[in-house]
Order: structure tokens, then sequence, then C-alpha cells
């Protein structure tokens, strides 16, 4: 069994107890679904949650679809159209929202998009100008994030989130795991993983960088399963009266650290790939394609 | 008295590229190996370092040390010492490179340096001044490179040695292999472990995890390569064995790691050490060296993190200079030991 396959289930067990804590947290429970299919992705044996938590989540009020991230919502929305009852509902209603907006969607997310209803096949993607464009790695020591998300998002583009092998030249391979120990020690967990995944989708060779990243984001778990020691910044909104202060920082931070260690550790797993591979995905690629011949339908009428 | 030590630190510590390449006994480099992208970029870099070092001589003048009523046991370095013996040594390694040696602002920057260090009598009551011995060692080699070594406080040094306690106290490796270098290069005796041993004891064989690192973790590995391998004139792989390659490996690592940091002051500590280990016709070098020319100041300085995020308000036109000065003039004394140490590489490692 591999190590994400470990760190896997021990998430799928802390979701299925913290879920029980914040039930009804409209905002979380995006997060919740694409954690619990992600840890099915990489933990088989960890079914059991993919089978609880709609069940919970049908109870909760309407998931906060659109304040999701792009992948989560997908993947969350590719689960719930399997579980028949209002959670499917207005998880049709928001891929209706993504197919209709596809043609809008640029860069990462039109890729998002596009591997979404391709049932996860790179090969269906569009080649446009933006696959050739040029990496320039003085973008990670210009000090602005804005810099940085530039030319992850290329990265996450050209290489359709590492399903398309594209040559890039040194030092890029190097600057973005030297990039991601920064954020590491700054203890930006969401910008080192989003680094080192890039890392990887331009470069798969082992490297002490990747192994010493790996055993960072391994040694973020933690004894219940969740990722990451937020104990302060959750002290600091317990005092402010906030509600599902766990949940909100760790889920995401969760299902991330588990898209990230996966890939780090088998370069034949790609979340954007194989998460809409599935009959979940199926069924998501279908209502995206609806949405998409309905838009179709409008503008030809 | 012992005269033998002074026979020795004038052949040891004048070191030059001859005698860096016969004490090696490596192949000679290749002339166009550089960090720089060519002879243009190199020469703006070098112009514009030595044209603020120049511009700032005064900022490195130390104390007068005859002329300090404190008890001396409890006189300790501060930063304008430091800075002073700090400049000592980035001229003393630019005087490995011909290129660096013959240019007008070097000579000018070496007559300043004597100049005030005769001014200022550092070696002034070195046999009590303990804290300050260190200082005085590199000074002394500084001596030996740019001028004549003074034959009294050698001996006040050794005497300082012979005590037994200089080089017996409790200490990381690294410190100690700072001072044991200054030490072996004036020919003094001592009690420090040889470089195999302060090797093996130090974290080169172990370094900590970078996420985690502490930046004087990160000194501390600069200065043992540093000192281990004499400035990029000694081949390290006898000492280093199986640890070379993770060492290399470490340092890519960090480098990548500081210049996102925008660290330029580690930055170019880990370009140079990157130099000594042999590591040079290489894109992430020529990357950092890409950055450290792009970040170079128009006066010539590279700003260092204090810098960059915005030094305090000072109303007094000289105190705002010095604050300047002080937050920077490590980094540019690291790029001109950088340009040194990329044109006085006396051997390849490559292969």
């Amino acid at each position: 069994m591999s190590i994400s396959a470990v760190a896997a289930a021990r998430a799928a067990h802390w979701l299925s107890t913290a879920w029980r804590d914040c039930p009804g947290d409209a905002v979380t429970a995006v997060d919740a679904l694409a954690l619990a299919r992600i840890c099915c992705l990489l933990d088989p044996d960890s079914a059991q949650v993919l089978h609880d938590l709609p069940g919970m989540l049908a109870q909760c009020a309407t998931p906060a679809w659109s304040a999701a991230d792009l992948l989560s919502g997908l993947i969350a929305a590719g689960t719930a159209l399997c579980v028949p009852g209002t959670l499917a509902l207005s998880a049709a209603e928001y891929v209706q929202l993504v197919g209709e907006l596809r043609s809008e969607a640029e860069g990462a997310n039109g890729v998002l998009v596009h591997l979404a209803l391709h049932g996860g096949d790179p090969d269906a993607l569009p080649k446009g100008p933006i696959a050739d464009a040029p990496v320039d790695v003085g973008l990670l020591c210009s000090g602005r994030r804005e810099d940085v998300a530039r030319l992850l998002s290329l990265i996450e583009t050209t290489t359709a989130f590492g399903s398309i092998k594209r040559s890039f030249g040194q030092p890029l391979a190097a600057m973005l795991e030297g990039a991601a120990m920064a954020a590491l020690r700054a203890y930006d967990l969401p910008l080192a993983m989003r680094l080192l995944r890039s890392r990887v989708y331009v470069d798969g060779s082992r490297s002490l960088g990747l192994a010493t990243a790996f055993d960072f984001l391994r040694l973020c778990q933690c004894d219940d399963g969740s990722f990451g020691d937020f104990d302060t910044a959750l002290a600091q909104m317990a005092a402010r009266g906030e509600r599902h202060g766990t949940c909100r920082i760790k889920l995401p931070v969760t299902w991330q650290a588990l898209w990230t260690m996966a890939e780090l550790e088998d370069p034949s797993f790609r979340l954007g790939r194989d998460a809409f591979a599935g009959v979940e995905a199926l069924r998501l690629s279908e209502r995206l394609r609806d949405a998409d011949e309905g838009t179709d339908r409008v503008v030809q009428a | 008295m012992r005269v033998a030590p002074l026979l020795r630190v004038t052949s040891t510590a004048s070191c030059t590229e001859t005698s860096a390449v016969r004490d090696s006994g490596a192949k000679p480099r290749a002339a166009s190996a550089s960090i720089f992208r060519d002879d243009k970029q190199r020469a703006r870099f070098i112009a514009g370092v030595l044209s603020w070092l120049d511009a700032q001589i005064d900022f490195f003048d130390p104390p007068q040390e005859d002329a300090i009523a404190q008890i001396p046991e409890r006189i300790v370095p501060g930063r304008s010492r430091k800075a002073f013996g700090e400049l000592g040594l980035a001229l003393r390694l630019a005087q490995r490179a011909s290129q660096l040696r013959e240019r007008e602002e070097i000579r000018r920057l070496k007559r300043a340096w004597l100049r005030m260090s005769r001014e200022r009598d550092i070696f002034f009551d070195a046999r009590r001044r303990v804290h300050l011995v260190p200082l005085m060692a590199v000074a002394l080699t500084v001596c030996a490179a740019l001028d004549q070594v003074p034959e009294s406080p050698l001996r006040s040094l050794q005497t300082v040695l012979d005590r037994h306690f200089l080089d017996r106290t409790e200490l990381a490796a690294h410190p100690k292999l700072d001072l044991k270098y200054y030490l072996d290069c004036l020919g003094l005796k001592h009690a420090f472990d040889n470089d195999a041993v302060l090797f093996r004891r130090s974290s080169l064989t172990n370094p900590a995890a970078i996420p985690y690192a502490r930046r004087i973790d990160f000194y501390a590995i600069t200065h043992l390569i540093f000192h281990l391998s004499d400035f990029a004139a000694r081949d390290m792989r006898p000492i280093c064995g199986r640890h070379f390659d993770g060492i290399r490996e470490y340092l890519a690592l960090a480098l990548a790691t500081s210049l996102t940091e925008r660290d330029f002051d580690l930055a170019g500590e880990f370009l140079i050490a990157r130099l000594c280990l042999g590591v040079r016709d290489d894109a992430l070098n020529r990357a950092a060296c890409d950055v450290l020319c792009e970040i170079q100041q128009p006066a010539g300085f590279i700003p260092d993190q204090a810098w960059l995020a915005g030094l305090k308000p000072r109303d007094d036109p000289r105190q705002r200079a010095e604050e300047e000065f002080f937050a920077v003039y490590h980094p540019t004394l690291v790029a001109l030991i950088l340009a040194a140490c990329d044109l006085s590489l006396p051997f390849e490692m490559n292969s």
C-alpha cells in the first residue's frame, strides 16, 4: 500500500468524524465531497465515507457550489450526481452553470472543464497558442504572488495538469522546487503544494527537493488524519465566534495534500485526468455536454 | 620566539592563481567557464560593485582601537569591525584574480584598507582583547595577501592560542573551522581537529531540512564549504567522499530557495559555494547570476532583505546613509567574492 493510500485512509476516517461536528455547513460541503472522492481514488477501501457522506449532506443546506474551487467543485459534482435527491439536483444546476460558462473558461480552468467533459482524456484538449508559450523562471523571483500564479497557471494549462508531457528547459524544475521550499518555510501550504505539482508536471525525475517536500507533507498529517497544524488560526477563529473553523481550514488543505502526495509518489497518477475517468465522471460529462448543447442551441436560435 | 610561522605566512596566505592550481593538483579550468552570460555582463556587475565600495570606504573605517578605555576582555567585535574585516577578506580573494587585482578601484580599496588598519591600530592590545582575536586573524591573512604580516600581532595571537582557551571552548564545527582556516593560513599552532574530522562532525554530512532550516544553518553550510575549499582553490572531493554529490544537490536546492525568497545575500553565498564544489557551467547558476545582475541597484550595491522591505526612515542624511550601508554592504562584498571566485577558479570538477 502506498504512503498516499495510507494517508488517504486516515483522512477518510477524519472526514467521517469531523463532518459530524459541522453539519449543515454549506461552505465546506463541496470540499468534503471532493475529499471523500479523492480518498476513494487513492484508497478504494475508503469507499464507506463516500457512501455515507452524501446521505449526511442531503440533510443539510444546499452546498455552496459557486464558492468552491473549480476542481473540487467538479469532482464533488461528479460524486453528487450519483446520489438521487436534492444533492444531485443542486449539483446538476452547478454543472449546468459551468457548462454554460465553458466557452469563457480560460487557462487552467478551461483545461479542467475540458478534462471533466471528456472523461479526463487530455487528447481531446484543443491545442492553442499557449502550448508553445515561453516560460520565464524570473517570475518566481519577482516577489509578486501574481507572477508565480501566472507561471503556475501556464504550466497547468500546457501540461493539462500533468496529463500531457511537455519538455521545459532547465532550470525551471529546480526553481519550482526552490519556490516550493520557500513556501513551505512560510507555511503557505496551498502555494507550496501547487508549486510541487507543477514541478512534477515539468519534470518527473526524483530529487532531494521532492523527497524533502514529500516528507514535509507526510509529517503534516495530524493524529486525527487531517493535514496541517493551524491551532493558532483556529483559536483566533473561535475567539471571533466563527463556526466550523476546523473543516473550513483543513478540508481544502487535506484534499490538496492527498492530491499532491499522490502525484509526487506515483508519476502515473494525475488527479485532473483520473478523477474524471470513472462512472461519476461519466455522468458529469454527460451533464456538461447537455449544458453545452443547450448553449449552442441558444446561440443558433 | 617563534620565527618559522612567519615564513610560512608569506608562502601560504598570499594565495595566487598559480599557487592554488599547484596546491590542488587538479587540471586547469577552461577560460570560458563562467557563471556570467558574457564578459559584458560580468564587467558591468563588477564595475557596479567596485564603484559602490569605493564610494562607501569611509563607512568601513573601524574604531580607533588605542583610544578605547573599556576593559579589554569585554570588547566585542560589533558591526563596524566586522565590516572592516569582511572588506579585507573580499580584497584578499580579489587578489587571486588578475582581472580584479589590476583594477584601479581595487588598488585604491587596498591602499585605504591598509591605511585604516595602521591608523586605527587594529591589533592594539591583542593579548587581552580575546574576543577580537578571530577578526585579528582574518586581518592578518589580509595583510599577508595585500602587503606583509606584522610580526608582533602574529606573536600575540600565538600567545593567546598557547593559553589553551580559544581552541578548546565548546563550539560547533563551523566556527571552529572558520577560525582554524585563518590560523592555518598564518601558520599558527592550535589544538583544533583537522579538516577531515571537522567535516565529519559538521552539518555538511547531514544538513538541516530546508523547509525548517534557519538562516544560521545555511550560513554554517556556506562557511564550511568556503573554508574547506579555500574559496574554490582546493578540491573538496577527497574530504567529502560519498557526501559530495548530496552536498551539491543540497546547494542547488538551497540556492533556488534563497533566490525565490529574494534573499540575495544567501543566494550569493550559495552561488559561491557551488563554485567551490566545481559546479559552474549550469543553468541554475546562470539564472541566479541573471537575478543578481538584475537586482543590482544603479549605485552598484546588492540589496538584502531589510533594504528590500524598506529601511526605517531617518531625518539625518548621515544616519540614513549609514543605515543603508550596513543593510547592503555584506551582499555587495559577497558579490565581489563571487566575481573573484568566478575569475580565479583553478580546476575543473564538472566531470
